[in-house]
């Protein structure tokens, strides 16, 4: 991974050409990164609330930073999608805003994004 | 003079109520099934017009919709400041500043599906029997007027698919729509151009350079100066601290009044200054998300639907359906803007996984394609069947729009989220509190 600089500058960027707030206090900023090899995401979860430029106008609780290797697109853009749809669920949002601890936070995210995991067939045994 | 009676006012009161509580109504119902409201607001128009109810209880349907010239104005009036607003509200969802930054692509995108379409409209239009025509010594401008419906993507529509299937916020979404905004802008600007000529009683030289430098002229200086102007107002209401969002609201509702009139004074129709305000407004860095939001939905929850009813109440669907000028319109209106945008992505380079999803969503003719439509109708440019076969193509085109976009991501390779993401990486409380701060301490997170 670069150094925090540059993917901070990256993600800043793409973060002024278009804001990546959506609705219910999720915000997805996100980059593409030359050298990646595989996607990462990191989470941060805000009590207070951030000021994001909502299209509802809520403060943001949920931020999702995602990168992605710059040669990859389609894995953007599923994964956007993965997220969005995943925390629409108000369950999810409410079991993230009491979580005690990461941990906890884990496994509510774990919980909330397996239905879209991908059983892959690994071949005759 | 002529004033308005009670009776008048008590029947434009039910009118309003029937109409747009049965457009609202329907319109969320399609909605869920994942179709466009648009498809509902016109079927309400065609239930209670001419076509169904006016066809089978006529004396009842002449009670409630009276021959009577005021009556007929007072929910005309309303329907168009629905159109108008309309456009605002189009104009407002262009982002003219990302489309310059990705000017590469989304102009190769755009141009192509600017003279594809044309290029394939032009030649059958221009070749359609007499009886289809108006005036068939104006088989030119006929052409050239229907090439340009035939470029017109429907913004709102594939806005709406793309936030459905949750890709709005992706480079993908944003690539898509900063072509269609360039789209938009080209294809707006060429059709008011077409119409303004088609309008003047002398049409000589000095006529065309003149309405195409004063339109040029005024879209240029609008989004130059009078968008950076624009945003310094909205910006100071914003820090004076005035009623939000009333006063942004109201500010840019005149801002649209005044250029619908320098278009209007200028021979170009009012629809196109509303839509250059709304572009205006739509850049300002400080206009809020929010108060955009609160625009579109008084736009799209009160003025729109009684637009798009009120063409089924113009219109008989039934005497004037032809099912050979639907077919030709739906097909060469899909086809040439698929086409137009395959090519141009093709020019591009964009990943081969994307191209698809992008020549789809250009497909869509839908609320724009009608507009252009109607006012083709009433400066009588086009015959009824024409009409009618214009609104059976935008909606069929936008009908197809969701699954068909749908589909072209499903068959793309599914991506695991568990997979690119840990225990390790999250902060369950973050310390900072503003914007760039938060990203600052994720990207901390990251590098580690």
């Amino acid at each position: 991974m670069p150094t925090p600089e540059i993917i901070y500058s990256a993600v800043i960027e793409r973060e002024n050409t278009m804001g990546t707030a959506i609705e219910e206090g999720v915000a997805v900023p996100h980059a593409r990164l030359p050298f990646e090899k595989k996607p990462l995401i990191v989470f941060g979860r805000s009590l207070n609330g951030i000021e994001w430029n909502s299209p509802d106008g809520k403060p943001t609780h949920f931020v999702f930073l995602i990168f992605t290797p710059r040669q990859d697109d389609w894995s953007q853009v599923q994964i956007l999608r993965i997220i969005a749809k995943a925390m629409s669920n108000q369950e999810t949002r409410a079991a993230l805003l009491t979580a005690a601890d990461e941990l906890q936070v884990w496994r509510v995210l774990e919980n909330a994004f397996t239905p879209h995991q991908i059983i892959r067939k690994t071949g005759k045994p | 003079m002529t004033y308005f009676t009670e009776h008048h006012i008590f029947i434009f009161l039910i009118q309003v109520f029937l109409l747009l509580g049965l457009a609202r109504s329907l319109g969320e119902l399609f909605r869920r099934w994942q179709q466009p409201p648009l498809t509902a607001e016109i079927l309400v128009g065609v239930l209670l017009g001419p076509t169904i109810f006016g066809r089978l209880l006529p004396s009842l349907h002449q009670i409630m919709f009276p021959a009577d010239p005021i009556q007929g104005a007072m929910f005309e009036t309303v329907a168009w400041i629905g159109v108008l607003f309309l456009l605002l509200e189009t104009g407002l969802e262009i982002d003219f500043s990302s489309a310059w930054r990705q000017r590469g692509d989304a102009l190769k995108i755009a141009l192509v599906d600017i003279i594809v379409p044309m290029v394939i409209a032009f030649i059958p239009c221009f070749l359609l029997p007499a009886h289809y025509l108006v005036n068939p010594d104006n088989r030119l401008i006929f052409s050239l007027f229907m090439a340009t419906v035939m470029t017109i993507s429907a913004m709102p529509i594939a806005a709406r698919a793309l936030h459905d299937l949750n890709l709005s916020k992706t480079d993908l979404g944003f690539l898509i729509m900063s072509a269609l905004s360039v789209n938009d802008i080209i294809g707006w600007l060429f059709f008011t151009l077409v119409l303004g000529f088609f309008t003047q009683a002398n049409l000589n030289f000095l006529n065309i350079f003149s309405i195409v430098g004063s339109t040029v002229g005024f879209a240029i200086f609008c989004l130059t100066l009078g968008r950076d102007w624009t945003n310094r107002v909205i910006l100071k209401i914003k820090t004076k601290q005035m009623p939000q969002p009333g006063s942004t609201l109201t500010f840019i509702c005149l801002l649209g009044l005044l250029c619908g009139a320098v278009t209007q004074k200028i021979g170009i129709h009012a629809l196109f200054g509303f839509f250059i305000a709304g572009i205006m407004a739509g850049g300002a860095r400080a206009l809020s998300e929010n108060v955009r939001q609160v625009i579109s939905q008084m736009v799209y929850a009160i003025f729109v639907p009684l637009f798009f009813v009120n063409i089924g109440l113009k219109v008989d669907f039934l005497r004037h359906f032809d099912i050979f000028l639907v077919l030709f319109i739906s097909v060469i209106g899909i086809l040439g803007r698929f086409l137009g945008a395959w090519l141009g992505v093709n020019l591009t380079k964009l990943p081969k996984s994307n191209r698809l999803s992008i020549a789809i969503a250009h497909t869509p003719g839908g609320a724009m394609e009608i507009v252009v439509g109607l006012l083709a109708l009433e400066y009588h440019l086009i015959t009824e069947p024409v009409f009618v076969a214009i609104v059976f193509g935008a909606v069929i085109s936008s009908v197809l729009l969701g699954p068909w976009l749908a589909y072209s991501i499903k068959k793309r390779k599914e991506v695991s989220v568990l997979e690119y993401f840990s225990r390790r990486d999250i902060i369950a409380e973050l310390k900072a509190s503003e914007r760039d701060k938060v990203i600052e301490e994720l990207c901390g997170l990251a590098s580690r």
